[in-house]
This record gives C-alpha cells, sequence and structure tokens, in this order.
C-alpha cells in the first residue's frame, strides 16, 4: 500500500482525492502555485509544497516541478486528478521512472487513449461500434471537403491530440469549411500543442452516454454502470446524471460490456471512462478518458463505492474491494458544475474573492467544492468552484432536490452559474428527461433568463429606493460614501505576462 | 445615473434611468423594472409581480425585513434623465476589461461602429475557452486598445465605449 501520496492538482478534486486517501491512512502532499498560496485544498493536506508561478504551465503543468516536489516530499505515489497532466503519458512515464506509482493507467494505455485517431481504429478492431468519421489526420481544407462529402454533412473537426470538449467545429455546409478547420486547429495548438484534426459526422440531437470502467491488475475488467452527459455548453458538460433515461437494461448491459471489452482489449488499468454518443436507438463510440472523470460523484452515490480508493488500491497492486456481482445502482443522483461564469454575459469568466458562501445540505445532498469565504478565484485556471451531487430513489425526486439545493447554494463575490441552473431546472424538456447535447441553445435557456435569481432582484430594490427622487449629488449624500479599495482580486496576475512579478496580496511565506 | 454598491461586501455596478417612480435599474447588466412608492417607514418598490420593502437606516437597508450592509460610491450622471437640464448632453466613457489575461483572437467590429448593449466586441482566449466579451452599454465604439492576435495582460483596456 502507497504511503505517501502527491496530489498533483488544486480546488475541489484535491481536497476529494485527499480525503479518501487520509480515510486510507495514507499521508497527502498537495502542491500549490504563487495564485493558491491562500487555497482551501491546501488546508485538506498533511503537508504542501509551493511548485512555480500562476500559469498553469510554470506549476501544475509543470512535469519537473511536481516531480521535484515529489522527491522534496518523498513521496511514493502520485494521483493527478482531472484535466492538468492527467492523461499527460510523459508525465505518467516520468513518474514511473522516478519510481513514484502513478494513479492510473501506464503510459502505453494513456498515450492510445489520448491519440483520438488511433483510439477510433482499436475499437473499432475490439469490434466496437464507431461513430462514422475518417481515421486520419486531415491535412488541408480541401482533403477536408472531399472527406465531409462522402460523410455527408453536418461534420465535425476534432483534435486528434484533443479532449474534454475542446476544439470541436462543427461544419455544415462545405463553404464554412475553412473557417471551421483553421479555428479547430488554432485552439488544438493553443489548448494541445498538436493543430492535428481529423473529421467526424455530426450527429444531430444525440445524448453522451458514458461508461466507468475499472480494470484491476490481474486483467479483470468491472463497470460501474453509465452516466448522460448530454447538458452541455459548447461541448462543456454543465449536468451529469445516472443512470441515463433513454436506456432500456437490455442497451445498458450491453454498453457497459462494450466499453469493458474495449478498454480490455487496448491493455488498460485502472479507472477509465469509455463516451458514447448514443443516437437512433443505438451507441457508437466516441472517446475514451483515461482519468478521473469530473462528474465520478453521480456513481459513487448510486453505487455506493468509493472510486479514488478503487484507483489506490489497483495502483498499490492489490484487487478492487468489489465483484462486478457486488456493483448495483440503487436510486438516481445528478450533478451540477458550479462555475464562476457570468451567463448573463455570455458565460465571461468571473475571477474574483469569496465573500459569501453557502453550501446547501439535506438528505442526500453531497457538496465538493474548492472554495470558501475569502478564497480568491483566480483568473488562470478552470472556473469549476464545486460540484452539487444529488441522489435519491427517482430522477423526478432527485429534480426536485437539486431544484432546492441550487436555490439554497449561496455564492457572494463572483458570478456564478447557479441561476443558469435553477433556469434548466425549470426547463420542462429537462424535467421529463428528453435531453440532447445542443438542448441548451436550441431551448434558447440564457436568452431567456432576465435576472441572476431573488438577491439580485432585492439589490435592484435597494438601488430603486436609494435613487428614487434622487439626482446624483443627493445619492451621493444619502448614504455614507465609501473609497472602495479596488477589490484585491483585482490585482491578481494584472500584471505583464511575460516577466514582472505578480501581484497577488496577502500571500505569506510559510 | 451610474454607481457602484456593495451589498454585504458584495460589489454591483448598477445603472438607473429615470427620476422615478419608474425606474430601469441595471445590476451589472441585468434590468430590473422597478416602481417606487413611499411609505410611512422606508418604500415599497414593485419589480414585477412582486413587493419589496425597503428600509435606510444609515449604511444598514432593510430589504423585506432582512438587514444588509451596504455602501455606494463612484456616482457619476449619465445622459439627459439624469437630471442634468438643458445645458448639453453628458456623455459617458465606459471602459471595458478583460476578467483575465489572454489572447484577443477576434475584433468584430472598428472604430466608429454603433454598437447594442450585449453585442460581441472581442473573442479572448482564455482558460481553455474561447470568451465572447459583450458590450455593457449601447453607444459607440470610441477606441481599441487591442489588435486581434495579440495576447493581453488583465489590466489592458480592450475598448471604450461612448454612452449617450
Amino acid at each position: 500500500m502507497i504511503r505517501r501520496l502527491l496530489i498533483a492538482n488544486r480546488g475541489e478534486i484535491a481536497i476529494r482525492i485527499a480525503r479518501t486517501a487520509r480515510e486510507m491512512g495514507i499521508t497527502c502532499i498537495g502542491v500549490y502555485s504563487e495564485a493558491d498560496r491562500d487555497a482551501l485544498h491546501r488546508k485538506a493536506m498533511d503537508e504542501t509544497v509551493e511548485i512555480g508561478g500562476p500559469l498553469p504551465a510554470d506549476s501544475y503543468l509543470n512535469a519537473r516541478n511536481l516531480l521535484k516536489a515529489a522527491k522534496g516530499t518523498r513521496a511514493d505515489a502520485v494521483h493527478p486528478g482531472y484535466g492538468f497532466l492527467s492523461e499527460s503519458a510523459g508525465f505518467a512515464e516520468a513518474c514511473k521512472e522516478a519510481g513514484l506509482v502513478f494513479i492510473g493507467p501506464d503510459p502505453k494505455a494513456m498515450s492510445l487513449s489520448g491519440d483520438k485517431i488511433a483510439s477510433r481504429k482499436a475499437m473499432r478492431a475490439a469490434g466496437v461500434p464507431v461513430t462514422p468519421g475518417m481515421d486520419r489526420v486531415v491535412r488541408s481544407v480541401d482533403e477536408a471537403g472531399e472527406i465531409a462529402a462522402r460523410l455527408g454533412y453536418p461534420v465535425m473537426f476534432k483534435a486528434t491530440a484533443g479532449g474534454g470538449g475542446i476544439g470541436m467545429s462543427r461544419v455544415d455546409r462545405s463553404s464554412d469549411l475553412r473557417a471551421a478547420f483553421e479555428s479547430a486547429q488554432s485552439v488544438a495548438r493553443a489548448n494541445f500543442g498538436n493543430p492535428d484534426l481529423f473529421l467526424e459526422k455530426y450527429i444531430e440531437r444525440a445524448r453522451h452516454v458514458e461508461v466507468q470502467v475499472l480494470v484491476g491488475r490481474r486483467g479483470r475488467g468491472l463497470h460501474f454502470g453509465e452516466r448522460e452527459c448530454s447538458v452541455q455548453r459548447r461541448h462543456q458538460k454543465l449536468v451529469e446524471e445516472t443512470p441515463a433515461a433513454c436506456l432500456t437494461p437490455a442497451q445498458r448491459r450491453r454498453l457497459c460490456e462494450t466499453a469493458v471489452k474495449g478498454f480490455l482489449r487496448i491493455g488498460y488499468r485502472n479507472a477509465g471512462t469509455a463516451e458514447f454518443l448514443f443516437h437512433g436507438g443505438r451507441f457508437t463510440f466516441n472517446e475514451i478518458n483515461a482519468r478521473l472523470q469530473v462528474e465520478h460523484p453521480i456513481t459513487e452515490m448510486v453505487t455506493l463505492v468509493d472510486l479514488v480508493r478503487q484507483q489506490i488500491l489497483v495502483a498499490s497492486g492489490l484487487d478492487p474491494e468489489v465483484s462486478q456481482d457486488e456493483i448495483h445502482g440503487h436510486g438516481h443522483a445528478m450533478e451540477c458544475r458550479i462555475n464562476a461564469e457570468d451567463p448573463l454575459r455570455n458565460f465571461l469568466p468571473s475571477p474574483g474573492r469569496i465573500v459569501g458562501y453557502r453550501e446547501p445540505a439535506g438528505h442526500g445532498v453531497r457538496v465538493d467544492s474548492g472554495i470558501a469565504v475569502g478564497s480568491v478565484v483566480p483568473p488562470f485556471y478552470d472556473p469549476l468552484l464545486a460540484k452539487v451531487i444529488v441522489r435519491g430513489r427517482t430522477r423526478p425526486e432527485v429534480v426536485d432536490r437539486m431544484a432546492r439545493t441550487v436555490a439554497d447554494f449561496e455564492v457572494l463575490g463572483v458570478k456564478t452559474n447557479l441561476p443558469f441552473h435553477e433556469a434548466l431546472f425549470r426547463e420542462r424538456a429537462f424535467q421529463r428527461g428528453d435531453l440532447w447535447t445542443t438542448m441548451i441553445s436550441d431551448l434558447r435557456i440564457v436568452e431567456r433568463m432576465h435576472g441572476r435569481g431573488p438577491r439580485e432582484e432585492r439589490i435592484a430594490a435597494i438601488a430603486a429606493a436609494l435613487a428614487a427622487g434622487r439626482g446624483p449629488e443627493a445619492l451621493a449624500r444619502a448614504l455614507p460614501l465609501q473609497r472602495l479599495p479596488p477589490p484585491a482580486w483585482a490585482l491578481a496576475g494584472r500584471k505583464d505576462l511575460h516577466g514582472g512579478a505578480d501581484a497577488i496580496p496577502h500571500h505569506r511565506r510559510r | 445615473m451610474r454607481f457602484r454598491i456593495t451589498v454585504d461586501g458584495e460589489v454591483h455596478d448598477i445603472e438607473v434611468e429615470g427620476l422615478g417612480p419608474r425606474l430601469v435599474i441595471r445590476v451589472d447588466g441585468a434590468e430590473y423594472r422597478a416602481r417606487v412608492g413611499k411609505e410611512s417607514a422606508g418604500s415599497v418598490v414593485r419589480i414585477g409581480p412582486r413587493r419589496h420593502h425597503v428600509v435606510i437606516r444609515g449604511s444598514q437597508v432593510l430589504v423585506d425585513g432582512t438587514a444588509h450592509r451596504v455602501e455606494t460610491d463612484s456616482v457619476e450622471s449619465t445622459g439627459p434623465a439624469s437630471g442634468v437640464s438643458g445645458a448639453g448632453r453628458v456623455v459617458a466613457l465606459v471602459e471595458v476589461r478583460p476578467p483575465m489575461p489572454g489572447r484577443i483572437v477576434k475584433l468584430p467590429l472598428g472604430v466608429g461602429a454603433t454598437v447594442k448593449r450585449g453585442q460581441i466586441l472581442a473573442v479572448l482566449e482564455a482558460m481553455k475557452m474561447q470568451n465572447e466579451i459583450p458590450s455593457p452599454a449601447d453607444g459607440t465604439l470610441r477606441t481599441l486598445g487591442v489588435k486581434e492576435g495579440e495576447s493581453i495582460p488583465g489590466d489592458r483596456i480592450i475598448a471604450v465605449i461612448e454612452t449617450r
């Protein structure tokens, strides 16, 4: 069993991993960038190490700094979380070479999974149905035009080194090909350092269904059921649920067994997720995620299995705690991702300082959060603040519970997508379980939002009461005027990116 | 008029159109139509079907019985409806800043263009996404502080909108 685990991540997932590791008697070593000196996740660790500047490339994406931290703290294992280096075969390899146990698949399987074209080919060879497309890199707009004509529009450009819904570009007609090709290449290059694209048929009104798999060290594959992640905005998941309302028991069985078969075929070990599109009553392979997913808690809620615990056991050379016969899903679970984004301003990221925070609670409510009152949400990282996970006996009960839970969640100081979730849960299509990946834009849910919730309306009332019958001079006299200092977060990172020392206030030397 | 209001430590940008009792209030760009009436103690503010009772006691404001700590600052008049009578229109210049550093990948408008509130001024690539920066107000695009393809720090002004 590993004894000292370095958690190479931040925010809610670092805290969540540490909880399980500490339950297993493992010492947790956390890492943090300069921008995260006051971050909540540091408090969840037994020890912490500063690993570099605010930019991910200098810290959470910096393998050299992470390995140095692991060596300096005598860690014997590394958990990469999700995002950052969790799907970097190079990092997994470097950990292996440094004698560190990597909590995840081995570099070769990770490499294959990370190459979207190679994984499609591997799945095809394993007899897994694959979404129609061309399994080779598209070298030019002309070539794209030929392939697209054969597949039939609409088609979609995808980054071969990509994932997480980034760098996907839908094309409806040949005249749009060039712009989509160039945009997808640019995003791919910026995010993955590799502009290579391939083409897939774009499936209209598809549902996104994925299967959680765990392969034990002796090559025994287990599945923990499926998750539906159809509620997305720009290919980023916002709400996930299990089980998927659209599957019959027979389809569920076939889907899950197919996923396990696929993972076994590519020699995968530890936890992973196979993503599929469900359309026209059948499913086709989309991609493999060789990491723990953001939405893994909903699977934990219905199966009662701690997935991080299983990951650590398998990585330590032990067997998972359950056999396939012992894995059952009870009831329904849903997760809402709470991001620091303003739904009334095109979901513009909203970094800042949290000045008020109240988590929801109750029967069947779990909150995995990376913030508390006083936390600074820096501008450098993913805007995910917290995940609200709800379980219940039936889907309607879970929908009611999540609507209440989201209304009870108060976050002050940054804009969040909480009001968006409230609007979504009022939608009849959503309540019925009628989901598809473009439903948010198709139903114009955001366009129909008017305000950010009851609290904002009360603020409008205050402003109205102050302003009524008063011009600016009278208003200035009506309330004590404060010279508000610029909020501390406003100074965060507001220096030249190339060179100047960063101006994050409130840091302490430990 | 425009001002900043801090409620329980959270700062908001407020725009007010009209002098009362019917007002249009924008809280960080979200629009509310309010009707304010005076009561014996404080005001009744009607927004939609709801009525809010507001009592102002120094820097403590009660809304429907719940107390909030409130401060204001940066009060500015904008436009004829703010009470500036006769002599010339008051024009406000609104600076548009990015929420974080990033790369400007698209600038769909040119200097001098008429813009509407919510219209996209720039696309900023940052935090794994392409972020569309909307115009905070109706007006004219007075200046552009960035170029397409440029990587900018968080304190750069992307654009200045002249509102009327």
